[in-house]
């Protein structure tokens, strides 16, 4: 077999595949004027135009025919880099296809820049709008996973925490349930479910700060923030995994906690405002976020350094940093010189609303 | 193994030229643009490396082509999200109002339909996938496909999901044998059907001694650990009660023995039904067979978990290389092709690929 690297000159070994058989037909190519020149089994003129470069490796060269889709030829060793001057890639894109696709792509990337940057509004344009026929269902499910049966009732404690959402007053009707874990914390779901933990209610200094943490659920309730996020999930999130796989799935995620962090401050400024109203100091909520802060747990909440971790890493990432919440709690504070959020009997029966119920539990 | 084919001489019949120092550089790259485009990028780079890996392999001399294009699955995902992961999760929603509004019968029905739906898509995704990659490759001019749209091999796939599921496992050979055949006996090179036969009554004699070494190194673990069972019954031990704390030790190192144990036992079958399938598949005259042994797998299986480990995951990205290569080193072809005989393929091509096994995440290569 006579060397070709680098020459111009001389023939090239290839195999012929016509696309219609896997027929093996040996040739020898040859450039001549037009093109590249064939013989052997077959003998042809191929014109440059009708050429296109399939595959462009070291050990062999691939051609193919802008006609004949199954069309192969095969050199092998590869061919002079001269030999192939002026034949297209398969691959490459006519202009107008070019230009089609920049225009595509540019369309796309500004949509998805609108959403990245604007999408927030599109959310919480369309959550309010939900049918209540469709989030109280949701909330009753999502309550019933989230909780399940771990839950603390007592006729004294539900009358008591009735006549504390009736003063806080919210716009929609709020269901609060006692979840019967250690931790402090607190959540909102669809439908105007509230759930409060016995940490939360067993560590509070007063009734003051179990109301402070109420209204500012209440706060997301009133803002439609879990209805907000169901339709993230269902939309938003679902498209990027099924387009981005995983790596949009992150995007997302970011993008979804920053969206708690706005969705954290539009419920604590409205609490603020429903406390004010209600004539409750917001004292009660900053001594919260203190406790939350603060290296020692209450005396009801688990001590269990897991525990803990978890409620770091929740409020580290969802929530705004306290210092900047504690501000703005503590500024609304000075303003208001409110009545105790509870009477003494309605306080006592919601710290004793885990002590006596279910019976199943183990004492504790 | 033969000496010459169409003239040419031959060692090994299939080779795969690639290296590893060319393709890793690739992928960073590919990576960083994936990452880039908020993942729109990943259907271009799977296509790349098919294309590569493809072209780096060669068949009696002669290179694979792989004919797809990025934008064939990018469709294909845009597609399975408007008429699968839409419905799906209207489904889904539609069990959990009902939940809420105490239907629970309802609610639980639909949820086990849904399951099901779910298993019987992976079926058809696993079909639809492996038909759009073989009518995409090519060799000699002549392109693969598959004769059938993918509907009776989600039916047959969800049944013998049942079947496992009543037998405790123990159908996984029959099922492996039924779904090697129905899959690969569609599959055709141009005019030329591929025929698989495999016997699942001699894959069974493999996979007894292998079930049964695993059921005995479980109950080993749990019968020589029971003191750190009864241990962790009685509820978590005091912090530094390193007394309480040994025998838990000690059952969890009996059941990670038993873990590695049955893993052994169970690549032993994995070995063995890869080297009887591929022995009862055929293509015309052409006998097709698998070297690895169980030694081969579990070199590929640690090999595997040392690269993305010792490299912090970054050896991830050739992880599709390595399953490659290590299929193609040890797949051999026997016997004459006839190649006048194989005429271009008639089948009717996929339009868009894989958008299904992409959602479910199903497929290696």
């Amino acid at each position: 077999m006579p060397s070709m690297s680098g020459g111009s000159e001389g023939t090239a070994p290839a195999a012929l595949f016509d696309g219609e058989s896997a027929a093996r037909k040996a040739v020898s190519i040859r450039p001549w004027a037009g093109g590249l020149a064939l013989s052997g089994d077959t003998e042809a003129l191929l014109a440059r135009a009708e050429l296109r470069l399939v595959e462009r490796g070291s050990r062999r060269t691939v051609l193919g025919l802008a006609d004949l889709p199954d069309w192969r030829l095969v050199a092998e060793p590869a061919l002079p880099a001269d030999w192939l001057a002026g034949i297209l890639h398969r691959d490459r894109l006519t202009r107008p296809v070019v230009l089609r696709l920049a225009a595509a792509g540019a369309l796309v990337a500004a949509v998805g820049a609108l959403l990245w940057l604007k999408g927030g509004i599109l959310l919480s344009t369309a959550a309010p709008l939900v049918p209540a026929s469709v989030t109280e269902p949701m909330g009753k499910a999502f309550l019933a996973q989230l909780v399940g049966d771990h839950t603390c009732t007592t006729p004294e404690a539900q009358a008591a925490l009735g006549r504390l959402v009736a003063r806080l007053d919210p716009p929609q009707p709020v269901s609060v349930t006692i979840a019967d874990w250690g931790f402090a914390n607190a959540f909102a779901g669809p439908g105007g479910q509230v759930v409060l933990t016995r940490g939360l209610i067993e560590g509070a200094s007063g009734p003051d700060e179990v109301a402070g943490v109420l209204a500012h659920e209440i706060g997301h309730v009133a803002h439609h923030h879990p209805t907000r996020a169901l339709l993230r999930h269902y939309g938003v999130s679902l498209f990027a995994g099924a387009v981005g796989g995983g790596y949009a799935q992150s995007a997302d995620l970011g993008l979804m906690l920053a969206a708690s962090r706005d969705a954290e401050r539009e419920a604590d400024r409205y609490g603020l405002d429903a406390l004010t109203a209600a004539q409750v100091s917001p004292a009660g909520l900053a001594a919260f976020f203190e406790r939350q802060k603060g290296p020692k747990p209450g005396p009801g909440a688990d001590s269990d350094a897991e525990d803990l971790l978890k409620q770091l890493g929740s409020y580290a990432t969802t929530h705004p940093s306290d210092a900047e919440r504690l501000g703005a709690i503590r500024a609304a504070a000075k303003g208001v010189d409110g009545t105790p959020a509870l009477s003494a009997e309605d306080w006592a029966a919601l710290k004793a609303a885990c002590k006596v119920s279910p019976p199943a539990r183990s004492a504790d | 193994m033969d000496l010459s084919v169409a003239g040419r001489p031959v060692g090994d019949r299939v080779q795969f030229e690639g290296g590893m120092g060319s393709f890793f550089p690739a992928q960073l790259g590919r990576f960083l643009l994936t990452l880039l485009t908020l993942g729109i990028h990943r259907f271009w780079w799977k296509t790349a490396v098919r294309r590569r890996l493809w072209a780096e392999t060669t068949v009696d001399g002669d290179p694979l082509e792989y004919m797809g294009r990025g934008i064939e699955m990018f469709v294909g995902a845009l597609i399975v999200f408007a008429a699968v992961l839409i419905p799906l999760s209207t489904l889904s929603i539609v069990a959990q109002l009902l939940q809420g509004s105490g239907q629970l019968l309802w609610a639980g029905l639909l949820q086990l339909g849904f399951f099901a739906l779910i298993v019987w898509q992976i079926g058809f995704a696993v079909y639809r996938s492996r038909r759009y990659m073989l009518s995409r490759t090519s060799w000699r001019g002549i392109r693969a496909g598959m004769t059938g749209n993918g509907v009776g091999y989600a039916w047959l796939s969800f049944r013998l999901t049942l079947l496992n599921i009543v037998t405790l496992g123990f159908a996984i050979p029959y099922g492996d044998a039924r779904r090697w055949n129905a899959l690969w006996g569609d599959a055709m090179l141009g005019t030329m059907p591929v025929k698989a036969d495999v016997e699942w009554r001699s894959l069974m004699k493999t996979f007894l001694p292998a079930c049964g070494g695993s059921i005995l190194a479980f109950a080993l673990a749990f019968a020589m650990g029971w003191d750190g069972l009864t241990q962790l019954g009685s509820g978590p031990p005091a912090v530094g009660d390193f007394g309480a704390l040994r025998p838990i030790f000690a059952l969890y190192g009996y059941f990670a023995i038993a873990f590695l144990a049955s893993a052994l036992l169970m690549t032993g079958y994995r070995a063995r039904f890869h080297q009887d399938a591929l022995a009862a598949t055929r293509l015309g005259e052409v006998q097709f067979g698998f070297s690895a042994t169980t030694g081969d797998w579990l070199r590929f299986y640690a090999g595997n978990v040392a690269w993305v480990v010792l490299t912090l995951g970054i050896g991830g990205l050739l992880l599709r290389y390595r399953l490659w290569r290590f299929w193609m080193t040890h797949l051999e072809v026997h016997g004459e092709i006839d190649t006048e005989a194989v005429l271009q393929s008639q089948l009717a091509r996929p339009v868009q690929g894989d958008g299904l096994a992409d959602a479910f995440d199903v497929g290696g290569i």
